[in-house]
């Protein structure tokens, strides 16, 4: 009886079971979203029918080669045409280093936090992490062989990579 | 008078508008970014741990070099399944009559790479597995040197094959060329 004598602009909506949905859609949407897939670039990758499937360990480096040969890490070139180079290439001495970004990288960032094991046959320790290369499927192989060299560098010393591919088309449409 | 005094205390009332805001600034958001996990593979190998001359005494193995090198370049052409959606520019072209020669040892044949199978890999390589037969898996070393010109799809598609073949220890050789 009371709520007659109000005046009729006043009528309430309940938001409660709107609020109830979005906080429910809000969580759908977080648990959805993964994160890791933000280090991944938009490439094409070739097909291979041995391509492991992918389970992505922690903190594992991924390296994404467009088909210009850049070099992507977690949204930041490392290389691409035309970076000014700094020092010598180590491997071929008289050529300036393009890769020294891409190599100064591995050293602060990766190697610090990979596991290290003890190689007896070289009576040194060196990173046990794999890395990833994910390269477009045009990308001339040189730029990943330059990938190569410069995990081998004296003071990198990767020697685990893993290069990325996607399963077969009908494998993955059967599922 | 004492009714309505008690009915004052109990209707206080959060306004809910910021949070709903808020709310929805947080919905949006998440809707915007959602990306779904990609589907994706992966093919192991391995680096030369040693570098630089290594003065060790190393036994005479049997070893396989399989070098790829291009034939014929082809043409760079818009993938036909998804020229429509081909939004960053070149990503989704492919190369249309390349041929490149793959040599293992003696061997030495040709491999289209725009003759697939249904599965999309590549169909030719049948000359490559027969040239691959009579070693020991376990223990021959397998090395990919790729010449001038090749892509990392025709190393992937060579790879698959060795792979497939239970080959495990695999390599790649370094490049002579230029930045």
């Amino acid at each position: 009886m009371t709520r007659r004598k109000r005046p009729a602009s006043e009528v309430e909506v309940d938001m409660t079971p709107m609020i109830d949905l979005t906080f429910l859609l809000i969580i759908f949407f977080i648990i959805v979203n993964d994160m890791t897939q933000q280090e991944l670039e938009d490439l094409k990758l070739p097909i291979a029918q041995k391509a492991g499937h992918d389970d992505p360990p922690e903190n594992r480096p991924i390296l994404n080669v467009m088909d210009d040969g850049t070099i992507i890490w977690k949204k930041k070139k490392l290389y691409y045409p035309g970076i000014v180079p700094k020092g010598q290439d180590p491997i071929r001495t008289t050529r300036p280093d393009f890769y020294w970004k891409l190599a100064e990288t591995m050293k602060v960032d990766w190697i610090p936090y990979m596991t290290k094991d003890y190689d007896e046959a070289l009576d040194m320790t060196l990173p046990d992490d794999p890395i990833l290369i994910r390269a477009d499927r045009n990308t001339p192989f040189r730029y990943i062989q330059k990938i190569m060299e410069v995990c081998s560098r004296r003071d990198v010393l990767i020697w685990k990579v893993q290069l990325a591919a996607s399963e077969p088309e009908a494998a993955t449409g059967a599922k | 008078m004492a009714s309505k005094a008690d009915r004052k205390f109990q209707e206080v009332k959060p306004d809910m508008t910021p949070m709903i805001d808020v709310t929805f600034l947080l919905l949006i958001f998440f809707i915007v970014t959602l990306k779904f996990k990609t589907l994706e593979g992966r093919l192991d190998s391995n680096l030369p741990k040693d570098m630089g001359s290594s003065t060790a005494e190393t036994p005479e193995i049997e070893k396989i070099d399989i070098i790829i090198q291009v034939a014929n370049p082809g043409t760079r052409t818009p993938d036909p399944k998804t020229a429509t959606t081909s939004r960053p520019e070149g990503r989704l072209e492919y190369f249309a009559g390349r041929i490149l020669r793959v040599s293992v040892g003696t061997n030495s044949f040709t491999v289209r790479t725009d003759a697939l199978d249904s599965n999309g890999l590549f169909a030719d390589l049948s000359r490559l597995r027969a040239s691959l037969t009579g070693y020991d898996r376990d223990e021959t070393p397998v090395t990919l040197d790729a010449r001038e010109g090749v892509v990392y799809g025709d190393v992937i598609g060579v790879l698959d094959v060795v792979i497939d073949e239970d080959f495990i220890k695999v390599s790649f050789a370094g490049t002579q060329a230029q930045d």
